[in-house]
């Protein structure tokens, strides 16, 4: 008996000295994250702004002044369209690349290699790389024109901006996509095709009641990751339209980083960003349950 | 599966295999083409694929006195250094804290068990919150504490990119090592530390060595914190590379250069961690 207390009590030591690490990685984010958040939370209700220095409390003055500002409901639009359209891109054209480069072919270890760059360069550098393509008189204006698609000055034209937006994020992250798709389909198991087979099912039969329904927890972690993050853009709209042009690629993001840098107005910003943040948190929430409930089966 | 047997299909499969490839890598040799013109050959249209190439946008992005409108303000090599500082320490110290922390989270024993969930849930708030709810505030505390543009500040503030990371990843990894069978070297008489060197960390090696290529990448690649709270000292290669298209000058050939010469060490690097990707990008939810 008494050993076992003496072991008991090593190993309470090293697990309080292994807490020592789980504290470091309390204090740096509380430090630099927590901390700057709540303030966050605090400036909203101010009339904090870059040039002054007395802050006052003003209640909820920023939020009601929002949700009154025509800025604030085109930056909803755009953020939503945004998200939208290049969510519904990347799921479907991501979907079918994952399962191309799933097939047994040789040399696809090559093809799957060259996939994942798009993803490790940074998205202002992939952002900046199409900026320098897309001008009126750019490669791609030259190359669309074999195609008879009139040369349009993509990202300073109002009517295209956003979409070339889009477009651009889907090169990035069609990749993203593509890869946990493709990590679907190489840990399917064999035996319900092994079954299927044996009872003569159809291919389209099979797809839908076997492929499918074991590959729909992956598209929608694909679905999770990319809507988060799509909602809060920010790199590939500032390095390439800035917000422009006039205010038609200005999402959420952007909008209250202008407001603090341009504008000077820095609790409006937080209160922008805020409301963001709810919105992100919401949805997440919203999508980890179903994601959960989609893997249950499965344990 | 079967379709691969007949030729056709095989052949239309390479089609579609090889116009994705052609698809990703054109604005890569599209840049790196650009990045060899002279400024005249860059803005001319028809765009011409056969040219003189030369480097001299590569030799102009390390010259020490550089001539032109923007070029003064222009320091690439600087940027480069300050990527290599603020991305090279950052993640050193996100490795040995989130590693620890993650190992911690694996193993230690919680008087809360919803502790553990918790703590990790917290974490990797930070990534999916919008960054800007975390760094305007810490913009106030840094110019107060007159820490913008520093680079212990940067490196401080990117541990909001990679502690969170490192954790969850290297945590998906060490929980792959069975608790049993750490228990049973304990009984053989190792110490903890013996056990983890000898035991665990063989077993997960090469998830680590992933860990560590993607953290580098995600701190290499942050954009916004170091728009926000660096400066001119601090200017890491992605906020830096904006810097040749301003009012002033489009620096178009220059900046091919720049884009090129950022992408390298990624590019490179990221192949070394090719088998554990799917998991690495989604914090160890996918496992393939």
């Amino acid at each position: 008996m008494p050993k076992d207390k003496v072991q008991k009590s090593a190993k309470e030591i090293e697990n309080n000295k292994l807490k020592y690490f789980l504290w470091l990685a309390i204090i740096i984010p509380l430090l630099v994250g927590i901390i700057p958040f709540f303030t966050g939370i605090g400036l909203s209700f101010t009339n904090w702004k870059l040039a002054i220095s007395n802050i006052k409390f003003v209640g909820l003055r920023n939020y009601i002044e929002m949700f009154t500002n025509p800025d604030f409901w085109n930056a909803l639009k755009v953020t939503g369209i945004f998200s939208g359209v290049s969510l519904f891109i990347e799921i479907t054209i991501g979907f079918f690349v994952g399962w191309l480069f799933s097939v047994k072919l040789k040399g696809i270890s090559f093809f799957r290699s060259i996939i994942l760059i798009p993803l490790m360069v940074a998205p202002v550098l992939s952002a900046l790389m199409w900026k320098l393509m897309l001008p009126q008189h750019g490669v791609i204006n030259y190359l669309l024109s074999f195609l008879g698609i009139p040369a349009v000055s993509w990202l300073s034209n109002p009517n295209t901006a956003l979409m070339t937006l889009v477009c651009i994020d889907a090169y990035i992250n069609i990749p993203f996509v593509a890869i946990i798709i493709l990590a679907g389909f190489q840990a399917l198991p064999k035996e319900p095709y092994e079954a299927a087979a044996v009872d003569g099912a159809s291919k389209l039969f099979i797809f839908k009641k076997i492929t499918f329904p074991l590959v729909t927890p992956l598209i929608l972690v694909a679905l999770i990751f990319r809507l988060i993050l799509s909602l809060k853009t920010f790199d590939i709209i500032y390095a390439t339209t800035g917000g422009g042009p006039g205010n038609v690629t200005t999402n959420l993001h952007l909008l209250a980083y202008m407001n603090i840098f341009k504008y000077g107005q820095g609790a409006k910003a937080t209160s922008i960003v805020l409301i963001l943040f709810i919105f992100i948190f919401y949805i997440s929430y919203k999508l980890v349950h179903r994601w959960t409930k989609a893997t249950e089966y499965q344990k | 599966m079967d379709e691969t047997k007949n030729i056709k299909t095989k052949v239309i499969l390479y089609i579609l295999l090889f116009i994705v490839a052609v698809v990703i890598l054109f604005p890569f040799v599209w840049i790196f083409l650009t990045s060899l013109k002279t400024a005249g050959d860059i803005t001319c249209y028809p765009p011409k694929f056969i040219f003189d190439a030369s480097w001299d946008n590569y030799k102009s992005l390390f010259k020490t006195s550089q001539t032109g409108a923007a070029a003064s303000t222009l320091n690439f090599s600087r940027y480069y250094i300050n990527s290599l500082i603020i991305a090279g320490f950052g993640t050193l110290l996100s490795l040995i804290i989130g590693f620890g922390a993650g190992y911690t989270l694996t193993r230690a024993k919680f008087k809360k068990e919803s502790t553990r969930e918790n703590v990790a849930f917290t974490l990797i708030s930070f990534w999916f919150g919008p960054e800007l709810a975390i760094i305007l505030p810490l913009y106030i505390f840094f110019n107060k504490l007159n820490l913008l543009d520093n680079h212990l500040a940067l490196i401080l503030a990117y541990q909001l990119i990679g502690i969170p990371f490192t954790i969850w990843l290297s945590r998906s990894f060490f929980s792959d090592v069975p608790a049993s069978v750490e228990e049973s070297s304990r009984i053989d008489g190792y110490t903890a530390l013996q056990t983890f060197w000898k035991i665990t960390f063989p077993m997960v090696k090469s998830g680590l060595a992933a860990t560590a290529i993607l953290t580098f990448i995600f701190e290499w690649n942050n954009f916004l914190f170091a728009l926000v709270i660096g400066g001119r000292n601090t200017m890491p290669v992605t906020t830096g590379a904006l810097g040749f298209i301003s009012y002033e000058a489009a620096l178009w050939g220059q900046m091919a250069a720049a884009i090129i010469l950022s992408s390298i060490p990624q590019l490179i690097i990221a192949m070394f961690a090719q088998k554990n990707m799917a998991r690495g990008l989604t914090f160890g939810a996918v496992k393939g």
